[in-house]
């Protein structure tokens, strides 16, 4: 039976089905993914000269000319503001809402408030971000005359350097919880009901049970919502670009921005992929931490 | 706070009553924009964007349609932008669907020489978003020479491109999750019978995975309908542009006096809105699926 298995007419016809379903999104990836990734690798040790077209290995010059150029630690100190503060934000918004819609109204009601908290995840940023540049304006727009109507002084949202991240946050927040709430709760309805009944039955309360009971039981999935928000907001642009355009100066400008701005505006192929692989770099340490975290997780389980 | 009253005839917990109300103000801070944008898309400039907001739009008779009818005139090419839209997405959608599904049942359900490295391989670029690979992404569309053509969005996104945070391999990912959960022996039953493996994909596995595609092309299909960074940096023809970075064209030169854009906003919305009420069970649960298994 196990001599010569791999010549058995049935083998060969899977392995050739198998090579001709592969092949396609292999090839696919190998062009659009995986050799773009290397590629930007060798073009941030390259400059490219837009006049002669040429390019000259220049080393390390790239890295050290991003590294020493204030507007572009501005831009990562800023992508590193809004991934902290988007990853917490959205995580624990979804997980507020999730716990609210987890069937402790009765069901069909439950079930109206996730699909209305879901909507904004489906649509389309620019579009709402046109809204809500609209909702940010400071005499004209809507959120100040609320705030005006309790008696707060007018924000510039958008036109002040302290506050264009702020709306930028609140948009991302608005935007993106309704993900993270559905994510996480898929993850509380799949915690055993009965640990849950358990620790009523001994008297815990509501805010124990969620505290003590569920969020552990619930966290490899919270991580996992976390990673995914801390990727996302990594790579911020659309609302930015709609709301501030990166500004007032570089208040509000994020890594992807200026990469865009190096590469397509200025042409500046080497400092544009330097940024990149920072980036790069960053979401590796990301995926890496990812990685040894659901490691760790599985043995819980 | 576990008290009663009675509200129409039934007992209800007061604590219930709360935070039905709690979860009502929620859901109007969510829903807050777009019926602003709804109501601002229906009224005269001047009075859409005076304060204090007007939340609900006018009475059905006062409806002032001025900035649909201009999207419908020929200075604006909101059309032209949203047929873009539509044939780019359809593309990607198909492509991924196609690709996803054969390379997701090869990679659950055959073995074969090179299979772990390829798979863990795009699993591992799953991560690394079109934003790194941008500049170099370009320049393989340059050699391609398809830059300000559609192909420049399309082709790359199919491979993943446009879904956020799942370059690479999402369709395949998530096929080969459903594919997984097919038990073995409905292939080897197959075998018996004398089926070869391209047969038994076609006629037997294709059709169970069924609502697994639906989903996924939905998703897809969203995703792309709103993708803009890719289409921001390749194409730079007004003409050629989709949706969503078209709608900033629109939007310049109108900015003062006109809300023309508003009305694009909100016609650029209803298709969304629409997959939505109509697929809403299957996103729901495929997009669960895929991020409890992910």
């Amino acid at each position: 039976m196990q001599k010569k298995k791999k010549w058995n007419p049935s083998k060969k016809r899977e392995l050739r089905a198998a090579y001709l379903f592969t092949i396609p999104s292999f090839v696919g990836f190998l062009v659009f993914v995986f050799i773009p990734i290397i590629w930007v690798i060798i073009i941030s040790f390259q400059k490219y000269n837009v006049f002669t077209t040429a390019t000259t290995f220049v080393g390390w010059d790239n890295y050290r000319q991003i590294l020493t150029n204030s507007r572009s630690l501005v831009a990562l100190k800023n992508t590193l503001w809004y991934t902290v503060l988007c990853a917490l934000g959205n995580t624990g918004m979804g997980l507020i809402l999730a716990v609210l819609v987890d069937d402790v109204l009765p069901h069909k009601l439950s079930v109206f408030f996730r699909s209305i908290y879901f909507f904004p995840s489906l649509v389309g940023l620019t579009f709402v971000a046109i809204i809500w540049q609209a909702f940010f304006q400071t005499d004209a727009g809507v959120i100040n005359y609320y705030l005006t109507r309790i008696g707060i002084a007018k924000i510039g949202w958008l036109s002040s350097q302290t506050f264009s991240k702020i709306s930028v946050l609140i948009l991302d927040i608005w935007k993106n919880m309704g993900m993270s709430m559905l994510l996480i709760l898929a993850g509380l309805q799949n915690v055993d009901r009965g640990i849950i009944e358990a620790a009523e039955i001994d008297g815990a309360s509501a805010f124990q049970r969620f505290l003590k009971v569920i969020i552990p039981l619930a966290s490899p999935q919270i991580f996992f919502v976390m990673i995914m928000n801390v990727t996302g907001a990594l790579r911020i642009y659309e609302s930015i670009s709609v709301l501030t355009n990166g500004g007032p100066g570089d208040s509000s400008r994020s890594l992807v921005m200026l990469i865009a701005e190096k590469g397509f505006t200025s042409f500046d192929y080497g400092a544009a992929s330097a940024l990149s692989v920072l980036l790069l770099i960053l979401i590796s340490i990301v995926t890496f931490i990812q990685f040894v975290g659901s490691r760790k997780w599985v043995h819980y389980e | 706070m576990n008290k009663k009253i009675t509200l129409f005839g039934k007992k209800i917990k007061i604590s219930t009553i709360l935070l039905t109300i709690i979860m009502l103000i929620l859901a109007f801070l969510v829903i807050a924009p777009f019926l602003w944008v709804f109501s601002a898309s229906l009224r005269p400039y001047s009075e859409a964007t005076s304060l204090p907001p007007k939340w609900l739009p006018p009475r059905f008779s006062q409806w002032n349609l001025k900035y649909f009818q201009k999207l419908f005139s020929k200075s604006i090419p909101f059309f032209t932008f949203m047929f873009n839209s539509l044939k780019m997405s359809t593309v990607i959608t198909l492509g991924m669907v196609f690709h996803g599904t054969l390379a997701g049942y090869a990679y659950a359900k055959f073995e074969f020489p090179g299979k772990k490295i390829m798979f863990a391989l795009m699993m591992v670029a799953m991560m690394v978003p079109v934003q790194v690979t941008i500049v170099a992404l370009f320049k393989i569309m340059t050699i391609l020479k398809v830059t300000n053509t559609s192909w420049a969005v399309t082709l790359p996104s199919i491979f993943g491109a446009s879904c956020p945070g799942l370059a690479g391999a999402f369709g395949i990912f998530m096929m080969r999750q459903f594919f997984l959960s097919i038990p073995r022996e409905m292939n080897e039953a197959a075998a018996i019978d004398g089926a070869g493996p391209i047969r038994t994909f076609i006629t037997i596995m294709v059709p169970m995975a069924k609502s697994m595609i639906a989903s996924l092309a939905i998703i897809v299909f969203t995703f792309s309908w709103n993708d803009y960074f890719t289409t921001f940096i390749m194409i730079n023809k007004t003409e050629r542009l989709s949706l969503p970075v078209g709608i900033l064209s629109i939007k310049q030169p109108y900015a003062t006096g006109d809300n023309v854009v508003f009305a694009a906003v909100v016609l650029s919305i209803i298709p969304v809105l629409l997959v939505f009420l109509i697929g809403q069970k299957w996103i729901i649960k495929s997009m669960t699926h895929v991020g409890v298994k992910g």
